[in-house]
């Protein structure tokens, strides 16, 4: 029973469905600099930082896919855009065996931009409008800030629903 | 500690398969989906209502440090404004407004059903323009009816639960319906005149813009009551029933038959007679941009478009709004190279960024009803 428990996809659907409520009642009325705070994309990315690249991707993808169910996107397109930014986020790993906060942060920021960029770039295959990102230049840099920002509090939720345990070092004993 | 590993390139093409999947399947429309799309909903409606108490105290904080400012800055702007408007005649500039009071008048938009909804939510993301009613499809609301309020058209329905909708706003890149836009007719000075006053459907109402004398109309009131009964025929041929027909326009007809007991003031007074000059296709293009009316060309024949022009909406079998719903009025003329035809920008009537009550108008297109072929 234990075990089942600690399956990630039986965390992570009750924690996005919480954040997807949250997101479509607090964060959609809380507009800084006229941009809408993406808290599930914060958590997406947040989660890549423990749980690496290819677990990045999938919890964007799941997190993404619930996103759009709940607010009526065509499925998928979130989902796809999500499953890059935890993957993108989730490439700290690649490059530091041990990543700095620092770096996790660069990681998280950036890996929300990705994913914010991708939104339109996906609608203007999904939907009639064409290109829809004019306003990127300033909804980038807030998505991202705030990506980096939530990503203290959301990492260690982001470890939970992935299962993952802490990296501890214990020092060889001669 | 590659970048590039197996693992990782399986993964991100799992993922962009899985996700092109999908967006090909819903895209098609598949049953499966909308049931699962329905269920998720149900689902995630208690998350909702707790979420909503949470939510309201911060909210209401949010605002309360965010928006202070703005909102003395837009109160102290309306005081000027009012200050500035006291005494004016607001008929004489508010084009969309007497345009849209004659439609109600005359019982355009009033024809047809329709269900009042409270705007429950915004959009949740950034690149879309749309917002969420606490009405659905057990009020008989259904994908595709326009939307409107007092300032005229706001968008449509793009999804419908059972106890919810989307609405697409009509500034949304993906919002498209058909329009006209209809100016006074040149050739009647000010519009059309009716000596003995207007008649209104158990209304008192102001119609006028001057007197002969030049006197201005808000100083004088035309007041009437019963149900009038007017006919004429436009300058394009078609019937007109309603009130602003009892024009004098070259070639017209009108006769005008009360029903019922009408008082008028002796004034001779001034109502805008709007003629359509062109129809096209209003868009909407995104955030930062005013929605347009596309496909124009100025005919002679029917007078120039110029800046205040009404555009309201067409009908006709195909569209999913019904006629003469007001959209805006022309603030900008684009001239575009080539046969792209001119690009007239909209100056909404309705505003967008203070949405509280909405009114679904519960029009299906005549060749989407069952059974009309």
């Amino acid at each position: 029973m234990e075990r089942l428990f600690r399956r990630p996809i039986l965390r992570t659907v009750p924690v996005g469905f919480m954040l997807i409520a949250l997101q479509r009642t607090v964060f959609e009325n809380l507009h800084p600099f006229g941009v809408v705070i993406q808290l599930v994309l914060a958590l997406c990315v947040a989660a890549a930082i423990p749980g690496g690249a290819e677990r990045g991707a999938w919890i964007g993808f799941v997190l993404g896919v619930m996103f759009d169910l709940g607010n009526g996107f065509p499925l998928g397109q979130h989902g796809l855009a999500y499953g890059i930014a935890g993957f993108v986020a989730g490439l700290v790993n690649a490059v530091a065996v041990d990543p700095h906060w620092w770096l996790k942060l660069i990681f998280v920021a950036l890996g929300g931009a990705v994913g914010e960029f991708a939104v339109p770039i996906i609608q203007t295959f999904t939907s009639d409008g064409g290109w829809q990102g004019q306003r990127l230049g300033r909804i980038l840099p807030v998505i991202a800030i705030s990506c980096a920002l939530g990503s203290f509090v959301l990492t260690p939720l982001g470890r939970w629903c992935l299962a993952v345990r802490k990296k501890t070092w214990k020092p060889r004993r001669e | 500690m590659a970048v590039y590993s197996v693992n990782r390139r399986r993964a991100i093409i799992l993922l962009i398969l899985s996700s092109v999947l999908l967006l090909t399947l819903d895209l098609r429309g598949n049953p499966l989906i909308d049931r699962t799309r329905s269920a998720f909903a149900t689902v995630l409606s208690p998350f909702e209502t707790a979420a909503r108490v949470i939510a309201n105290p911060i909210r209401n904080a949010w605002h309360g440090a965010t928006d202070y400012d703005r909102l003395k800055k837009e109160n102290d702007a309306l005081r000027d404004q009012v200050a500035q408007q006291r005494g004016n005649d607001l008929a004489a500039r508010a084009v969309v407004g007497d345009y849209q009071e004659l439609l109600t008048l005359q019982g355009l938009t009033a024809a047809y059903p329709s269900v009042t909804a409270r705007v429950v939510g915004g959009a949740p993301g950034n690149f879309e323009q749309t917002v969420e009613i606490d009405r659905g499809g057990t009020d008989g609301i259904q994908v595709g009816m326009a939307v409107v309020n007092k300032g005229g058209l706001i968008g449509k329905i793009t999804k419908v639960y059972d106890d919810r909708s989307v609405v697409r706003l009509i500034t949304d890149a993906d919002y498209a319906i058909e329009c006209k836009v209809s100016g006074t007719d040149p050739g009647v000075a000010g519009g059309a005149t009716t000596a003995g006053g207007a008649t209104v459907d158990g209304t008192s109402t102001t119609t006028a813009d001057t007197t002969p004398s030049g006197e201005k109309v808000s100083d004088l009131s035309t007041t009437t009551s019963g149900v009038p009964t007017t006919t004429g025929t436009a300058l394009d041929g078609t019937p007109i029933t309603g009130v602003d027909t009892s024009t004098t326009l070259p070639g017209d007809t009108t006769t005008t038959t009360p029903t019922n007991t009408t008082t008028t003031v002796p004034t001779t007074t001034t109502v805008p007679f709007l003629v359509t000059r062109e129809t096209g296709g209003c868009i909407g293009r995104g955030f930062g941009n005013l929605p347009a009316m596309q496909y124009v060309t100025e005919n002679p024949a029917f007078g120039p478009i110029d800046i205040g022009d009404v555009i309201s909406t067409t009908g006709g079998s195909t569209s999913l709004a019904p006629p003469d719903i007001v959209i805006g009025e022309v603030i900008n003329k684009v001239e575009r190279a080539g046969s792209s035809g001119l690009l007239l920008e909209i100056k909404l009537g309705a505003d967008l960024d203070h949405l509280n009550f909405v009114r679904i108008v519960l029009y299906v297109p005549p060749n989407e009803v069952p059974g009309a072929g």
